[in-house]
C-alpha cells in the first residue's frame, strides 16, 4: 500500500500587499489497492504580506460558513521574560472585552447578535484566537476581528472581573484531578524552563498583574505584523480582501524568544506524589523530555509510530496489558508531544489507590520491555495502517486542515514539510523505529507523577518524595 | 430473501443548501433500517450500528446494565475473541468504539472501504451471540468501576450531575446514572447481561448506517448477505412507553440539596422538567434557554454577570430525551454572594419573561445561534453518519431533521413566552448545590 502524491505550486498573483506565494497539494490514492480509484485533494493558498503576516486559504464549499484562526508568536514562554505567570493568558483574555466604541457587553451582543464565535487560548510557544460565522455574517466578523485585533482597551474595570474569572477557572482545575496532574506534572518536567509555567499562572501571580501589564504585552507581542492566519470554509472575494487589508494594517514588528537550552533538566526525584485528601482514585503521568527531538528531526516520524505502537490505541502493548487482561484502569495512553524545541514523551493513566503500586510495576515492566524488544514488524505495519488510513479524517475539514498548516507556520516549521508526513510513516522499517526508541527513551530517566488522596502515603515506597498539594 | 427498498433523496426545498445529501435508506424483512450515504469527500467508511437500548431499560438492582454490555461487546462473540477483534480491526487500520446514554447505544468504526464485508462479518457476529466470558466481566467490571470513579466520584462535576438526574427525574427510569451506580456494577453476572443482549440487541431494534465512500448499489447486496439471517424478535416490554405517553409533571419530593465535597467554588444546578424531543415545545424550550442564559449577552449573564457581579458563570440548556426533558441553569457564585440572592433575582428575570416577552432582537439572535450549531454538528463524515443514526432511531426516520428543522424556524417569541409559563414555575424546581466542606 502506499500514498503517492505530487506537489503543484502555482503563483497567485493577488492583492497590493500580497507578495508571494501559493501551494496546491493533491494526494492521490490510485494504488492503494482500493475498491474505487477516484483521487480526493486538498488545495491551501498562501499569501505572505509585507508586514511578515502569512494568510492561509483553505476554501471549502460543503457548508456555508467559515473559521479564522489567528496565530500569534506569543506563547507563555514570554510569561519568565517579564517575570509574570499568567501575563500571556490575561492579555489574550481581554481582547474581546470594552473598545474605544463599544463596552464589554455591547462587544458581546455585537458577536452573539451575529452568532459569532469566538476563543482565544495560549500553548507555551504561540497564541491563538478563532472566529467562526456563517457565512452570511462575513461582512460582521471582518468588524469583529478588527475590533478585537485592534481595539482593545484594556479597561481596569473589566480586567477586574476578568481576572476573578480565571482565579476561579484555576480553582475548578485543582477540583478535577485529571486536569491538575497535568499541570503538575508540567512544573516537574520542566523546572524553572519557561515551558515549567501553566497558562494561567497561579492565584497569586495573578494578583500581581495590573490592566497596564496587559495592555504593554498586548502591544509588543499581539498588535504585531508577523501573525499566522488561517482561513476556512466559504467565503467572497469582498471577506478576502478585506480581512488581508485588516491584517496588512499591523505593525511589522515581530520579537523573537530566545529559548534557554533544555539540556539542564531536573532529574529527580523518580517518583513524586503530591497528596491532598478526599480523593477516591489516583492519577499517574510517567515523562520524560527529548531534548534532541523536535517534530523535523530524523527521529521524530519513527519515535512518534513506535509509540503509537506502544500505547496509542486499543490493541496497544499498554491497553491490552493494563487494561484488557488487568482490569486496572479504564484509560492507559503514551504520547509524544512536540513542542518547538524539544519533545515529550508521556503515559497517562489512573487507578484505585489500593492498586496503584501494581499499577506502576506493571507499567514499568512493560516500558522496559519494550526498550528491550522495541516493537515487532507487525506491529509496525498496523501501526502504520492506522495513521494512514486515518489521516484523511484528521485534515477532512477545512478548518482542521487550515489550523493544522497555520500551526506549522506559526512555529517556524516549513509547512512543505507536512506533505512529506505519509512518506516517512510509509517507509518505515522497525530497525528505524527501533533504534530510534533505544537512542532517546531510557530506562533511567522516566519520571513519575502521582496526585493521591494522603491515606495513601503507607503505600509508597521510601525512595517516592511525598509532598501536600497545596494549590495553584 | 428480497430487501424491501425505499430509495429516498433527501432534499426538503427550505433546507438545501444545508441537507442535500443523497440517502438511500432500506428496511430488512426482519425490521432492520439500513441507511448508505454517498460520500466521498474523503477515502473512509463510518459505520455506525446503533440499538434503541440505554439506561432508561434497566431496572434498580441491575442500573448500568447498558453500559456494561456495550463494554462486553469487544469481548468477543462466537467467531471473533476479544483480543482477535482489537487486533483485527487495529492491523486494518481502523478505528472503533462505541458509546451508551439514557437513550440508545452505538458502535462504530471508521476504516478504508474495502473492509466492509470484514467489519459486517464481525458486527453481524456479535450480535448474534455474545462470549461473556465471566473471566473477562470480572476484569471488565473493574475497569467499569474504574470509568465510575474517573467520571463521577472523583469528579465533583459529575458528583453534582449525578444528584440532579437522580431528583428531578425520580421515580422514572431516568433516574440513575447511565453508567450505573458502585454496588450493581459490581454484581452483574453473565446471565443478566446475556437477557440484555438477547432482548434488545435484535435487528427490529437496530439502525445501522454505512457513509462514505461507498456506492449503494454495491452496498446493498452484502447487507442482505450478512444482516438477512438475523431473526426479527419483538421487544414486549419497555420501562419508559407510559413515561413517553404520559410526560411528567409532579412536583418533586425533594427541591434543594447539598453535596459537600474538597472544593473551592460554590456551583448551584438549578432545573425543572423540560421536554422530550418528540414534544413540539421542545424547540421553545432549547430558544428560551439560549434567551435566558447562553452567551454573555443572554438575560441572565447581563444581569448577575455584568450589571451585580455576582456570579463568575452563568448558563442554561435544554437536554431533551426520548421520553423526558430537563431544563437547567448552572451558576458558579462569587466568594460571599448569597444564593437567596441570586436566585430571587434568577426568578425576576424568568416573570419578566412570563409577563413582557422578550425582544424582537434577543428573538433573532437565537434563531440564527440555532442555525449556526445545527451546521456545527454536521461538519465530518463521521458527525453526518451519527446524525443519521440518531433521527432515524429516536424520530423513527431520518428525515425528521427536516421537521426539526422547521420546528426551530417556525418558532415564535410567543412560543418561548408559552413555555416559560408552562415549564419554568418556582413549584416545580429542584436545586443542587455544590458546596465546599466546611463553607457556612
Amino acid at each position: 500500500m502506499a500514498f503517492f502524491r505530487n506537489l503543484k505550486y502555482l503563483l497567485v498573483l493577488g492583492f497590493l500587499s500580497t507578495l508571494f506565494v501559493g501551494c496546491s497539494h493533491f494526494i492521490d490514492r490510485k494504488d492503494r489497492g482500493m475498491n474505487s480509484m477516484k483521487t480526493y485533494q486538498w488545495t491551501w493558498q498562501e499569501e505572505r504580506l509585507k508586514n511578515g503576516s502569512r494568510l492561509i486559504w483553505v476554501a471549502d464549499d460543503t457548508l456555508p460558513k467559515l473559521q479564522v484562526e489567528v496565530y500569534f508568536p506569543a506563547g507563555f514562554v514570554w510569561d519568565s521574560v517579564y517575570k509574570k505567570p499568567g501575563l500571556a493568558y490575561m492579555s489574550l483574555a481581554m481582547l474581546d472585552e470594552s473598545t474605544q466604541n463599544k463596552k464589554a457587553l455591547t462587544m458581546q451582543e455585537f458577536r452573539e447578535n451575529h452568532a459569532l464565535g469566538y476563543h482565544a487560548d495560549v500553548e507555551a510557544d504561540y497564541a491563538v484566537v478563532g472566529y467562526t460565522a456563517l457565512s452570511s455574517q462575513e461582512k460582521a466578523l471582518l468588524e469583529y476581528i478588527k475590533m478585537t485585533l485592534f481595539e482593545p482597551i484594556f479597561d481596569p474595570s473589566d480586567f477586574e472581573r476578568v481576572r476573578q474569572d480565571v482565579q476561579t477557572h484555576l480553582k475548578r482545575i485543582m477540583e478535577q484531578p485529571n486536569r491538575l496532574i497535568q499541570v503538575l506534572a508540567r512544573k516537574e518536567r520542566w523546572g524553572a524552563h519557561p515551558y515549567g509555567s501553566f497558562k494561567m499562572g497561579t492565584l497569586s501571580s495573578l494578583e500581581q498583574l495590573t490592566a497596564q501589564d496587559l495592555k504593554e504585552f498586548y502591544l509588543k507581542h499581539l498588535r504585531v505584523g508577523c501573525l499566522t492566519v488561517a482561513i476556512s470554509g466559504r467565503w467572497t472575494e469582498f471577506f478576502k480582501q478585506q480581512l488581508t487589508q485588516i491584517i496588512s494594517q499591523l505593525p511589522n514588528q515581530c520579537p523573537k524568544f530566545s529559548y534557554p537550552p533544555v539540556h539542564n533538566l531536573p532529574k529527580d526525584p523518580p517518583v513524586v506524589a503530591f497528596v491532598h485528601k478526599g480523593l477516591s482514585q489516583v492519577e499517574l503521568q510517567w515523562f520524560l523530555v527529548l531534548p534532541d527531538v523536535v517534530r523535523f528531526s530524523r527521529d521524530y516520524v519513527p519515535l512518534r509510530v513506535g509509540v503509537f505502537a506502544f500505547g496509542g490505541a486499543f490493541a496497544s502493548r499498554l491497553n491490552q496489558v493494563i487494561r484488557d487482561d488487568l482490569g486496572l484502569t479504564y484509560s492507559i495512553y503514551a504520547q509524544l508531544d512536540s513542542l518547538r524545541v524539544a519533545s515529550v514523551f508521556t503515559i497517562s493513566s489512573f487507578t484505585e489507590g489500593e492498586r496503584l503500586n501494581l499499577l506502576i510495576q506493571k507499567v514499568n515492566e512493560l516500558y522496559h520491555q519494550w526498550l528491550k524488544d522495541g516493537i515487532t514488524e507487525s506491529e509496525l505495519e498496523a501501526a502504520k495502517n492506522v495513521i494512514l488510513t486515518q489521516f484523511p479524517a484528521s485534515i477532512e475539514t477545512a478548518s482542521a486542515m487550515a489550523g493544522a498548516i497555520a500551526r506549522f507556520a506559526v512555529l517556524e516549521w516549513p509547512i512543505e514539510r507536512l506533505n512529506a508526513y505519509l512518506d516517512e510513516v510509509q517507509s518505515l522499517s522497525v530497525d528505524q523505529v527501533n533504534k530510534a526508541l533505544k537512542h532517546h527513551l531510557s530506562g533511567k530517566n522516566l519520571r513519575l507523577v502521582i496526585y493521591m488522596d494522603e491515606h495513601y502515603r503507607n503505600l509508597a515506597p521510601k525512595d517516592w518524595v511525598i509532598r501536600p498539594f497545596e494549590g495553584l | 430473501m428480497g430487501l424491501w427498498i425505499v430509495m429516498v433523496i433527501w432534499g426538503a426545498s427550505a433546507m438545501k443548501n444545508y441537507f442535500d445529501w443523497p440517502v438511500v435508506k432500506n428496511v430488512l424483512p426482519n425490521g432492520m433500517r439500513v441507511l448508505i450515504l454517498e460520500y466521498s469527500k474523503i477515502p473512509l467508511v463510518s459505520y455506525q450500528t446503533w440499538f434503541l437500548v440505554g439506561s432508561r431499560d434497566e431496572r434498580i438492582g441491575h442500573t448500568g446494565a447498558a453500559h456494561m454490555l456495550e463494554h462486553m461487546m469487544f469481548k468477543g462473540s462466537e467467531k471473533y475473541s476479544g483480543k482477535d477483534f482489537d487486533r483485527i480491526l487495529h492491523e486494518k487500520g481502523m478505528v472503533n468504539n462505541a458509546f451508551t446514554s439514557w437513550d440508545y447505544t452505538g458502535y462504530y468504526e471508521n476504516f478504508h472501504p474495502r473492509w466492509l464485508s470484514l467489519v459486517m462479518d464481525i458486527e453481524v457476529d456479535r450480535m448474534k451471540k455474545l462470549r461473556l466470558d465471566p473471566k473477562d466481566l470480572a476484569s471488565e467490571k473493574q475497569v467499569v468501576l474504574e470509568e465510575r470513579r474517573w467520571r463521577i466520584d472523583n469528579n465533583p462535576q459529575g458528583t453534582l450531575r449525578e444528584k440532579l438526574f437522580d431528583m428531578i427525574f425520580q421515580n422514572t427510569p431516568y433516574q440513575w446514572p447511565v453508567i450505573g451506580y458502585q454496588r450493581d456494577i459490581q454484581s452483574y453476572t453473565p446471565e443478566i447481561l446475556r437477557q440484555f443482549h438477547e432482548t434488545y440487541y435484535v435487528p427490529n431494534n437496530a439502525v445501522l448506517v454505512i457513509a462514505g465512500d461507498v456506492k449503494a448499489q454495491e452496498v446493498l447486496p452484502l447487507v442482505e448477505k450478512y444482516y438477512s439471517d438475523l431473526p426479527n424478535k419483538p421487544i414486549e416490554t419497555r420501562n419508559w412507553l407510559k413515561l413517553k405517553e404520559k410526560p411528567v409533571t409532579r412536583i418533586p419530593e425533594k427541591k434543594y440539596v447539598e453535596i459537600r465535597k474538597k472544593v473551592q467554588t460554590r456551583t448551584y444546578l438549578w432545573a425543572v422538567l423540560g421536554a422530550s424531543v418528540h414534544d413540539p415545545k421542545s424547540v421553545a424550550l432549547d430558544a428560551l434557554a439560549g434567551v435566558l442564559g447562553r452567551g454573555l449577552s443572554s438575560r441572565l449573564s447581563r444581569v448577575l454577570y455584568y450589571e451585580k457581579g455576582w456570579v463568575n458563570q452563568v448558563s442554561c440548556f435544554h437536554l431533551s430525551a426520548d421520553a423526558i426533558g430537563l431544563f437547567g441553569c448552572y451558576f458558579v457564585l462569587k466568594p460571599k454572594v448569597e444564593w437567596k440572592a441570586v436566585h430571587d433575582l434568577f426568578w425576576r428575570q424568568v416573570e419578566n419573561i412570563q409577563s413582557q416577552g422578550i425582544s424582537v432582537e434577543e428573538f433573532d439572535r437565537e434563531k440564527l445561534q440555532i442555525q449556526k450549531e445545527f451546521l456545527d454538528g454536521l461538519d465530518t463524515l463521521e458527525e453526518r453518519a451519527r446524525t443519521l443514526a440518531y433521527y432515524e432511531l429516536i424520530h423513527g426516520s431520518y428525515e425528521a431533521i427536516n421537521q426539526q428543522w422547521q420546528r426551530y424556524m417556525s418558532l415564535t417569541v410567543n412560543d418561548l413566552i408559552t413555555a416559560a409559563r408552562e415549564f419554568l414555575q418556582p413549584s416545580k424546581e429542584v436545586v443542587v448545590a455544590l458546596l465546599p466542606e466546611g463553607d457556612n
